[in-house]
């Protein structure tokens, strides 16, 4: 079963970005996850994410996408967490505005790994109060031990 | 109540696309569609349930319906399911 932590690390989680569009955040989420690649330009992964996009949306639950993409050269999913300072458009077809995103990209010949991947980031955003907490943090080390911690324990902070 | 096992076919397994399908064709519905795994059980209807589910290609869940359009309900979605999302195999 994967956690949070590993596929994030506190230094690619971003608060109160000021981007105001789909194609900018995306860029930026390729560009912060490129850094970790060495191999891989963020422009790869970018194209991946926009085709990802095209199919389908990756908003999971209100306010919340998951833009991710496989790709070859990745040996183990690696995220990255934007929250934006005002929520901007989406999904064009039905309106929904998003103001956090947790980019993944994966392993492209994984495939029991992708499920097991989005299963955690549901298992994480399936709870509204933890949501709150995230969207309330002041600090990226505030918004990253609400991403971390168990369930049982967002309920006593 | 119709209630059968289904086995997850596509090779993604339920992912957020396949999953949103499943929603699209659950809420045509009125009856209560459930899809049961070894550790929980997930309202058809929200995504983030059937993700939870973590459900892998070759798993097996029960899917449970419940309700006046059952028959046609169930029949929707284990032919989704059964087609593996329209993905490729």
């Amino acid at each position: 079963m994967t956690k949070i932590e590993d596929i994030l690390v506190p230094a690619r989680v971003l608060i109160d970005c000021h981007i105001n569009s789909k194609k900018r955040v995306l860029e930026f989420i390729s560009k912060i996850i490129a850094e970790y690649l060495p191999e891989i330009s963020y422009l790869t992964i970018l194209e991946g994410f926009l085709a990802r996009e095209k199919l389908g949306s990756t908003v999971i639950t209100e306010g919340i996408a998951v833009p991710h993409t496989r790709l070859d050269a990745v040996t183990k999913p690696i995220g990255a967490f934007l929250r934006l300072h005002e929520p901007i458009a989406y999904d064009t077809h039905d309106e929904q505005k998003v103001d956090m995103l947790f980019g993944i990209v994966m392993p492209a010949n994984d495939k029991q790994q992708h499920v097991s991947v989005l299963s955690c980031l549901a298992e994480c955003f399936q709870c509204q109060q933890r949501i709150q907490r995230i969207r309330e943090a002041r600090t990226v080390d505030q918004a990253f031990e609400m991403m971390t911690l168990c369930q049982a324990d967002v309920a006593l902070e | 109540m119709k209630q059968e096992p289904v086995i997850i076919t596509n090779k993604l397994g339920l992912h957020i696309r396949s999953a949103n399908l499943l929603v699209n064709t659950a809420q045509r519905f009125s009856s209560t569609i459930t899809l049961v795994g070894e550790k929980r059980s997930a309202n058809a209807k929200r995504i983030m349930e059937i993700l939870l589910l973590g459900a892998k290609q070759g798993d097996t869940l029960t899917l449970a319906v419940a309700g006046e359009d059952e028959s046609d309900a169930f029949l929707a979605v284990s032919a989704l399911i059964a087609n593996g999302f329209g993905e490729n195999p």
